[in-house]
């Protein structure tokens, strides 16, 4: 297996009007291997979509990249020029949005959006190859007469239907790598298992990244898990290690919080308070203001991450069972 | 004994399209013959996907819209749509939590004033001083610190925003308080806060719960009844554990298994229901559930099943979840 995407130590944070920086994303580390699901677990404002939005070079213009590299293949993407990016967006790395009705031009047809990246990355194709591609995929997402849907406008679909629409046009250049941010949040629960199904589905054909904040969905569709906490990834490893051996007092807490299907109907754990504003973050851990075990340390100085076990690393000052040397410096 | 508090009878609501010029009025099919006890001190949970018609029935029964027909009986008086002589009387006791906090705080006014403008528009408490001393009560009752009175709306996170919408909703000392979609719009973290917070005022103030969400775990979480809604009707009425014991409805079992669980085992076998929630404009003919249904059978497409109980205080529209056998595998 190769990386496909490597994040080393990338961080970056956001310009304010006074021309302060404040860091968002801090030394952020991660990679997903050809051919895995990746699902980045987190609350709002931890960073999950700013780190998918780096991948894609689409990030807001008051953004300042600090350090680091976002490696594609081996090379760094950060590095790229405007042309380039747009010749690997949407061909090599894809995205799926949550709001697809916002997502989709109301004055095209499906089929022509759906085609617009095919002419646009493959010049040559003809027309006739470009209809009959768009039909295929949109067969191939599970949208029932094709040939008319293709034709028809955005508002004459579902919202179930438009987010298919929307997987249909990013799959559609055959990317290695598809993100889907939030991409069944807007959805019901029954629409919610049609598309689920349909990702699962997609996973043999490349790597997906899935941005969500449904464990749920992670549970369903991934075999890694980053957890993100106020732009630090305080936890990483394997579905089973972080789901069944959560290590990071916020993961636990996250896991304890949510009432399950199976849970009674004894009182719900809470972690006290709520996600810091990126103008308040902690010097130290950000998550020690709500952490029941924090320690004097924890306040001053940034958490080192811990190996814990083969491909799980934990950022925490606590000490784990079989922790090894520090794997990367955040100090330094 | 449980005692009845509130009662839905036949609720229905059709919101008038208007006619066009060729063609004849249309309406949508918001609520179509709702009819359910809320009992004193529980939760009923509603749960249903969007369109499904539980907003709506939560605007009926505070009397924010008209019904079409049918009542609501509060206390054993009707207390229907806009009975003037009523309103001061009633709806003071039925309050409702919004989902979004964002909205439904003004950003100009101090939350402390927010929270006071139902107590001094209702004339329940009189005098300035008392005023405040009532709202710096309810403020640390919902878990904030009375200091915060002076506070304007932006200053709180949303966790903080929905404990304020919900001292609000609770100046007035209500018995019922309906809350749509209360924690929806939340992070994980602190939606455990505010579940928790519900039950515990449940328990300090004697309340009695209307709990409307399309999060199934959480709906299950703080229901002792769960109501299933789809398209305007309910298809399944039953106790919180009986319902998700026995899932007589066919979409009561397809909305369960369809939830992603917190697990790494291997997932059960998920039943994905085709296609999308009819328009309520036209419904289907017969059930409205059959466009969609696993079992439909001919029988589903032309007749319309009615509301029927299989066993003490389950109900299920369904013209096969009669009994244990007929529920199929």
């Amino acid at each position: 297996m190769s990386r496909l995407i490597e994040f080393k130590n990338y961080s970056m944070g956001f310009r304010d009007e006074d021309g302060r920086v404040h860091n968002l994303l801090d030394n952020i580390c991660f990679s997903i291997e050809e051919g895995t699901a990746v699902g980045i677990v987190g609350e709002s404002g931890c960073g999950k979509s700013m780190t998918s939005l780096s991948i894609m070079g689409l990030l807001p213009p008051s953004v300042v990249i600090q350090g680091g590299e976002i490696l594609y293949k081996g090379t760094d993407l950060l590095k790229k020029s405007k042309t380039e990016m747009q010749e690997i967006r949407g061909k090599e790395i894809a995205m799926i949005f949550q709001e697809p009705m916002t997502a989709l031009n109301p004055v095209h047809t499906i089929g022509f959006q759906i085609g617009e990246a095919l002419k646009i990355h493959f010049p040559d194709t003809s027309k006739e190859d470009i209809q009959k591609a768009v039909i295929k995929q949109l067969e191939l997402v599970g949208i029932p007469n094709p040939e008319a849907r293709a034709m028809q406008y955005p508002h004459q679909f579902s919202g179930g239907m438009r987010q298919r629409a929307m997987i249909a046009m990013a799959l559609i250049c055959q990317p290695k790598l598809l993100i889907a941010d939030e991409a069944t949040t807007a959805l019901d629960v029954t629409i919610q298992a049609q598309v689920l199904d349909l990702m699962k589905r997609l996973k043999e054909s490349g790597s997906l990244m899935v941005v969500t904040h449904n464990l749920g969905v992670v549970a369903e569709l991934c075999d890694e898990v980053v957890v993100m906490y106020a732009g630090r990834v305080v936890e990483r490893g394997s579905l089973e290690a972080i789901l069944d051996h959560p290590l990071h007092p916020y993961t636990k807490g996250l896991m304890a919080a949510i009432p399950t299907m199976t849970s009674g109907d004894e009182e719900l754990y809470t972690i006290p308070g709520s996600v810091p504003n990126i103008e308040n973050f902690e010097k130290g851990c950000r998550f020690s203001p709500r952490c029941e075990y924090c320690l004097d340390k924890c306040k001053d100085d940034v958490p080192p991450t811990k190996q814990v076990d083969d491909r799980h690393y934990v950022q925490c000052w606590l000490t784990f069972d079989g922790e090894g040397a520090d794997y990367d410096n955040n100090n330094s | 004994m449980t005692t009845t508090i509130l009662e839905a009878k036949k609720l229905t609501k059709y919101f008038d399209l208007g006619a066009g010029l060729f063609r004849p009025s249309k309406y949508v099919h918001a609520v179509e013959d709702v009819s359910f006890e809320l009992y004193q001190s529980e939760t009923l949970g509603i749960v249903g996907e969007s369109g499904s018609g539980k907003s709506t029935l939560a605007r009926l029964i505070l009397g924010l819209i008209e019904s079409s027909s049918g009542n609501v009986i509060y206390k054993g008086k009707d207390i229907t749509g806009w009975k003037r002589a009523s309103i001061h009387q009633v709806p003071r006791e039925i309050q409702m939590v919004f989902q979004d906090p964002y909205a439904s705080l003004n950003p100009r006014i101090k939350i402390g004033d927010a929270i006071a403008e139902p107590i001094t528009a209702h004339k329940v408490i009189k005098g300035h001083k008392a005023v405040r001393l009532e709202v710096e009560r309810l403020l640390e009752l919902v878990g904030l610190q009375p200091e915060m009175y002076e506070r304007y709306p932006h200053e709180f996170s949303g966790g903080q925003r929905q404990r304020v919408g919900i001292a609000r909703a609770l100046a007035l000392r209500p018995k019922v308080l309906i809350c749509d979609e209360a924690v929806s719009a939340l992070d994980v973290s602190v939606q455990a806060q505010v579940l928790n917070l519900f039950n515990q005022l449940k328990k300090q103030l004697n309340l009695t719960y209307i709990f409307i969400g399309h999060d199934l775990s959480v709906v299950k979480y703080i229901s002792n009844r769960i109501m299933v809604m789809y398209l305007g009707e309910i298809m399944e009425l039953a106790s919180t554990k009986e319902l998700f014991e026995k899932r007589l409805h066919p979409y009561t079992q397809a909305l369960i298994s369809a939830v992603p669980e917190v697990t790494t085992k291997p997932s059960k076998k998920r039943i994905i229901l085709e296609g999308d929630i009819p328009s309520p404009v036209n419904p289907p003919t017969g059930c409205r559930f059959c466009t969609r249904c696993f079992k439909a059978q001919d029988i589903c497409r032309k007749q319309h099943p009615e509301l029927k109980q299989v066993m003490p205080g389950h109900y299920v529209r369904c013209h096969f979840g009669m009994d244990e056998e007929g529920r199929g595998k």
